[in-house]
């Protein structure tokens, strides 16, 4: 399964080419704008590993919360790749990717460390959850290693759909607002 | 058979349009916000973006269908990348060069007035010829002189508010849902048109120039003090009478000082009625001949994007798959600018 995991929600536009023959490729794009990153991130990692569009399975994609027009083009980008092209697309939300990523609760918290979202079960009664600052004032290299386990899991996770005989409808691809995310609207 | 689908996200419409080679529109989905902008009067540009995030494809899956066609049988895309609001324009953006670079299909570049101009010229082949353009709407308003297509000079601009921003603004005194434009022109028909004298603004200043800012206040005075709904009409009626005055006697001024005897009249307020009748009567007294755009491509659409694009691809365009939004983009080669208070 050749998949693609793209993620433009924060500081830069990174994007993962994990092929069938189990080869991965990454790209991370920052400081050209958002919309111009997300492009590039993705011819990028096309461009590593010797992959047109057409020879894709599937893209996965963070549909945020996060950068407004980074989550914007990087899914709509994402839909008009995989319906032009009639392969699957699946987004899953930062909430979402996170909580998994744990493997147990986590709370997003805010620049003051208010917690301002919840997500995934502990077996244990009373753990503490993991917090996850939803603005990490990390280095590059440190934020970008954050980054990168979010886009293998969301590889893996698009590996799991894929398997499983998931819809993955392009035209069913949607972002994820951070008050829409708090009310249930969407996840 | 070279098929190019459009696609236009410039304002608050989702639109996407097959058009063949001869012009001929295969098929044409809009997909509008107005239960979105509704209660706000006017389009708030965050909201917008989102809808249009939301429906893009499906627009695009349906202009395809009802084209009988799937994307492996287009000859090109183009998008709408030069106008409009910028959080609007880059998902149709994306969009397009999601879908290009998915099929290796050239991606083209189009402004979206010059895609109203060329609404106008798609079912008027003489308009291939040099012309002026009424080019009006909710957001622009200017008199273009089409020298040839690409080649354009803007004689005339709004300096404030455009005709439509103006309709929407007095459809909102007058109660009227939000866009106004068709509202107030249905309204207008059962009213009086002398019933005001409301101002017709720079008529006789000698320019070619527009202003419709100062018309809202007097029409919002009269419309406050009105003291009950019967008067409505009449407010309206008087309201559009006073617009189309100026846009009649503007264009006709544009037309006789460049010595030009072609009009063509683009954009939303395009299919006003008073608009439609006046302008050709007018004209006819001056040997002008007029044309307007169909009313399905006068709001805005993506066959207009579409049929530009088909023109600029038999002109030899290649088009990119490294296309941004620069949705302040100037008009044509000559760079002229068609924006208020600002020079060409």
């Amino acid at each position: 399964m050749n998949i693609v995991a793209l993620d433009a929600a924060g500081r830069y536009a990174i994007a993962a080419l994990k092929r069938s023959d189990g080869a991965l490729y990454e790209a991370a794009i920052g400081g050209e704008g958002a919309v111009r990153s997300v492009y590039a991130a993705v011819d990028a990692v096309l461009a590593k590993g010797d992959m047109t569009p057409a020879a894709l399975d599937a893209i996965v994609v963070n549909t945020g919360p996060g950068s407004w027009t980074g989550v914007r083009i990087a899914v709509t980008y994402a839909a008009g790749l995989a319906f032009g092209a009639r392969f699957k697309a699946f987004g899953h939300s930062g909430f979402v990717i996170g909580g998994r990523l744990t493997g147990g609760r986590v709370a997003f918290i805010d620049q003051l460390g208010k917690t301002v979202a919840e997500e995934g079960a502990s077996d244990r009664d009373g753990e503490s959850p993991h917090l996850m600052n939803l603005f990490p004032e990390a280095s590059a290299e440190d934020y970008l290693a954050a980054r990168r386990a979010f886009l293998h899991l969301m590889l893996h996770m698009g590996a799991e759909a894929l398997t499983s005989g998931e819809a993955g409808d392009p035209l069913d691809l949607q972002t994820t607002y951070f008050q829409e995310f708090l009310t249930g609207a969407r996840n | 058979m070279g098929l190019v689908l459009g696609i236009e996200t410039a304002c608050d419409d989702t639109a996407a349009a097959v058009v063949d080679e001869s012009f001929a529109v295969r098929s044409s989905v809009v997909w509008g916000q107005k239960q979105t902008h509704e209660a706000f009067n006017g389009v708030v540009p965050e909201l917008a973006a989102r809808r249009h995030a939301e429906v893009i494809l499906r627009v695009v899956k349906q202009a395809l269908n009802e084209a009988g066609v799937g994307p492996g049988d287009l000859s090109a895309i183009a998008v709408n990348n030069q106008h409009g609001l910028i959080r609007s324009v880059v998902v149709g953006v994306a969009a397009a060069r999601g879908l290009a670079f998915a099929q290796n299909l050239p991606l083209i570049p189009v402004h979206h007035v010059e895609a109203h101009v060329f609404s106008a010229i798609m079912t008027d082949p003489e308009l291939f010829d040099e012309h002026i353009c009424l080019a009006v709407a909710g957001g622009h308003n200017a008199l273009i002189r089409v020298h040839s297509i690409g080649d354009y000079e803007v004689i005339g601009r709004t300096l404030d508010d455009s005709a439509g921003e103006a309709f929407d603004k007095v459809g909102a005194y007058l109660g009227l849902p939000f866009p106004a434009g068709a509202h107030v022109d249905k309204l207008a028909r059962g009213g009086n048109p002398n019933a005001y004298d409301f101002p017709r603004p720079k008529l006789k200043d000698g320019t070619l120039n527009f202003s419709f800012s100062g018309l809202k206040t007097p029409v919002r005075m009269v419309a406050e003090k009105l003291a009950d709904a019967s008067s409505a009409p009449d407010v309206a009626a008087s309201f559009e009478r006073a617009v189309v005055d100026v846009l009649v006697a503007k264009t006709l001024a544009a037309a006789r000082m460049h010595g030009i005897s072609k009009v063509s009249v683009v954009g939303g307020v395009a299919c006003n009625t008073l608009l439609r009748q006046e302008l050709p009567r007018a004209a006819e007294k001056e040997g002008v001949r007029v044309t307007f755009a169909p009313p399905r491509l006068c709001t805005d659409n993506a066959a207009m994007v579409a049929g530009l694009a088909q023109y600029k691809l038999r002109e030899g365009a290649s088009g990119t798959l490294d296309l941004n939004a620069t949705p302040n983009a100037p008009l044509g080669r000559r760079g002229a600018n068609y924006r208020p208070n600002q020079q060409a």
